[in-house]
């Protein structure tokens, strides 16, 4: 809705260039240009802010901040949010703020909402009950308007007419709301922490000892993104299907999010289903340095 | 790290990098202006809004309010769910098996229960002909969107579904309104249709039984419609949320049943029948007649995609709420809608230049009136509100002014309560009328407010053969 009320030909809206599939998808229908600003995988997982402004022009509508980030499963540390509002209020440009991942966090990295820092700019923050609270089938989110400036008065207008063509979603499910966000209590979150926490270290350390692999140590979000070096392992398609074929393995290709040789690893299965998808991965691995430097 | 090599199927466009060319530099901006909605937003358009504005009148202090204008069966609490939807949806919740992602065109399961369900050796189909919805409004949004492009028309009756234009016009396709007789039970107008076909009509819009009429097409007239959609080569969009609530010895015939045969995109749901229009579950059925509807039926499963399916605690229940929800359950429906039905016609059938349209399915009820008579639409409903509190919906919420429509869900009581209080405004208006001469043209309240109460002449009582 945000994306198709803010939408005009001709305009442009920047995107992660690593990231959720589904912007692009929603933009190209719209027929608003996709500018894609650099996530730096190599480094830390951050965006590339001075290639972020260069992307800036006249026709540029908002900037998407996705974080918790999908795929990478980095959290932006309070003074890269602020650097990035510094530049939404340099150029008065809006934030669209995906937040679904909020504070199911970890690896003591906080979680910071976007519109709770400064300076402050228009934020459209989009979240939902999905992912903090497992519950991705129920389909119920929100779009949360922060009008600062009276900015955002016509896009709001815009969401609520939009609003009206598929009527809302399950009434079930909003009558359930208040109870979901007031009294799940904070042991049903630190569980998912601590086991996303887990997952995310014993896949560090494990693959990080592998050769020609080179994990990204996630704080936040349900996953991880691992790169491989296609020097030794031959390229993306050969790596993926390899796994499955071999291994029983099924990894999220990165070309879905435009990092080709990378692969995102879900971290939220039992510890003893992620200790196991290591051990294949290692020993696929194996023979695969083997046989790929053998044909070399 | 090597450039970005391969792109998911949906782009067209190479990502852009600052390596690429250089553009001029966006000037920062002083001042923070309003920022511009997109044409598609502003373009989106609920015809019935400005039109319920409207009726946002006081209504009498000393009359309690009856809400005839709200066409959702649950409002009182006298039309609750079925129990095996309830019981349905709590095992599911407690089942844990549809709290996860599923197929954006739906789960299996229950995709195979509305094929199973709607099934008929004159049009069989299987799961896959099935894409589920949020409701049949997000149903009738993929069929429309799936099916015409912007200069692009379908035709839609008139009156008709607000919605339809709605879900249209913001995708730049045009309506065509085909004429409903409404001085004829309410038939389409086939000439009317047929002259508004053109070169880019894509798509007819059949709404069966109707809101707001509350007709039912006979067997025969549906046939009438599918010759023409077939001489012209087009396929039918078939809103039939209201399904088999029919009654007083209609019978429903879901179009992809009869003949000649067409392709034919039926749109439904339980909202209305199962009488939960809150829980947004819907769903499209494509007759792929002539393999006519390939296409269209990849690019609704590619739209699916947008919401990844309605809520999948609904989409667990629907198979038992389908297959499991007794008949008893729609006759007690259907009883209520008939009982209000027939005591709204007889009592207004009674008032001089009032002319229901007796309907025999869906939820309301067509009322005509002589503005000679009784004035300008909106003034009217306003009137009515403030008079007696009973808030109708003004014809012209379904393109159909000197109309007004009322819902047929309540218990019988407050209908005839309704009734009651819809004569006594009528028959004030009557009286000064016939003192005053016609009220088409009146625009002062005064006239209107020095009307007693003292108002039951016989002789408007006596009745006129409507039928």
């Amino acid at each position: 809705m945000v994306l198709s009320a803010i939408s005009t030909p001709g305009d442009n809206i920047l995107l992660p260039d690593r990231g959720f599939p589904l912007y692009s998808t929603i933009c190209c229908r719209n027929g608003v240009e996709r500018r894609l600003y650099p996530i730096d995988l190599d480094n830390d997982g951050l965006i590339d802010l001075v290639q972020l402004e260069a992307k800036i022009d006249k026709k540029t509508k908002a900037i998407l901040i996705n974080n918790p980030s999908n795929p990478t499963g980095i959290v932006f540390p309070k003074w890269h949010l602020e650097a990035i509002l510094r530049i939404a209020y340099k150029y008065k440009l809006a934030i669209i703020a995906d937040e679904i991942y909020g504070d199911l966090t970890f690896n003591n990295m906080k979680f910071y909402p976007l519109a709770t820092l400064s300076p402050k700019v228009p934020i459209i923050c989009c979240a939902g009950i999905s992912k903090q609270y497992l519950v991705p089938g129920w389909r119920l989110g929100w779009i949360i308007l922060h009008n600062r400036y009276n900015a955002l008065c016509e896009i709001k207008s815009g969401i609520i007419s939009l609003a009206q063509q598929i009527m809302g979603p399950s009434s079930l499910i909003q009558g359930a709301l208040p109870d979901i966000l007031h009294n799940v209590p904070n042991l049903f979150f630190e569980n998912i922490r601590n086991l996303l926490q887990t997952n995310s270290d014993m896949i560090f350390s494990r693959l990080i000892r592998v050769p020609g692999l080179k994990p990204l140590r996630p704080s936040g979000a349900m996953y991880m993104m691992v790169k491989f070096d296609p020097e030794m392992y031959g390229n993306e398609s050969d790596f993926v299907e390899g796994l499955i074929r071999e291994e029983s393995l099924y990894t999220f290709s990165g070309s879905l999010f435009n990092a080709p040789n990378w692969l995102r690893l879900l971290l939220t299965f039992p510890e003893e289903t992620t200790n196991e998808a290591c051990d294949r991965i290692e020993m696929f691995c194996q023979r695969s340095r083997r046989i790929y430097n053998w044909h070399k | 790290m090597a450039a970005a090599s391969h792109q998911p199927t949906c782009m067209n466009k190479a990502p852009h990098y600052a390596t690429q060319q250089k553009r001029p530099r966006a000037a920062e901006k002083r001042e923070w202006g309003v920022i511009k909605a997109s044409e598609h937003s502003k373009n989106t358009v609920n015809p019935i809004r400005k039109i319920v504005d409207s009726l946002n009148v006081p209504h009498n202090p000393e009359k309690e309010p009856i809400r005839l204008n709200l066409g959702d069966p649950t409002v009182l609490g006298n039309l609750p769910p079925s129990d095996v939807a309830v019981q349905a949806m709590e095992d599911v919740i407690r089942g844990h098996k549809f709290d996860g992602y599923g197929p954006a065109v739906g789960a299996q399961c229950a995709r195979e229960a509305v094929a199973k369900k709607f099934t008929h050796p004159n049009a069989p189909i299987t799961a896959d002909d099935v894409i589920l919805a949020s409701g049949c409004s997000h149903a009738l949004e993929m069929a429309i969107v799936a099916i015409a492009d912007p200069g692009e028309n379908i035709l839609v009756p008139n009156p008709g579904f607000p919605l339809y234009t709605t879900l249209c016009k913001p995708n730049g396709i045009e309506t065509l309104s085909y004429n409903l007789k409404m001085e004829h039970g309410g038939i389409v107008d086939l000439v009317h249709l047929e002259s508004l076909i053109n070169d880019k009509t894509r798509a007819i819009i059949v709404n069966n039984p109707s809101n707001p009429t509350g007709v039912v097409f006979t067997k025969e007239h549906l046939e009438e419609i599918l010759r023409l959609a077939y001489k012209h080569k087009l396929p039918i969009i078939a809103d039939e949320i209201y399904g088999d609530l029919t009654y007083d010895g209609a019978t429903f015939h879901p179009m992809a049943t009869l003949s000649p045969q067409v392709p034919i995109i039926s749109c439904d749901g339980i909202a209305k029948r199962y009488l939960v229009p809150g829980w947004r579950l819907g769903w499209v059925i494509v007759h792929d007649r002539f393999g006519a509807l390939t296409e269209v039926k990849q690019g609704m499963v590619a739209l699916s995609m947008k919401i990844v399916g309605p809520c999948a605690l609904v989409q667990g229940a629907l198979p038992r709420i389908l297959q499991d929800t007794p008949q008893s359950f729609f006759d007690h429906i259907k009883e209520v809608l008939s009982a209000n039905a027939n005591a709204v016609y007889k009592s207004l059938s009674r008032i001089p230049g009032l002319k229901p349209l007796k309907p025999q399915g869906a939820m309301y009820m067509m009322i005509g009136f002589d503005d000679e008579i009784y004035g300008e639409e909106t003034k009217l409903m306003q009137d009515l509100i403030r008079e007696e509190s009973v808030i109708c919906l003004p014809g012209s919420a379904f393109n159909s002014p000197n109309w007004f429509r009322l819902v047929l869900t309540y218990p019988l009581e407050v209908t005839e309560e309704a009734c009651e209080r819809i004569s006594e405004f009528c028959l004030r208006r009557l009286k000064l009328s016939k003192a005053y001469g016609p009220l088409k043209n009146t625009e002062k309240d005064d006239d209107l407010d020095s009307c007693g109460q003292d108002n039951e002449d016989s002789s408007c009582l006596e009745s006129e053969d409507n039928n």
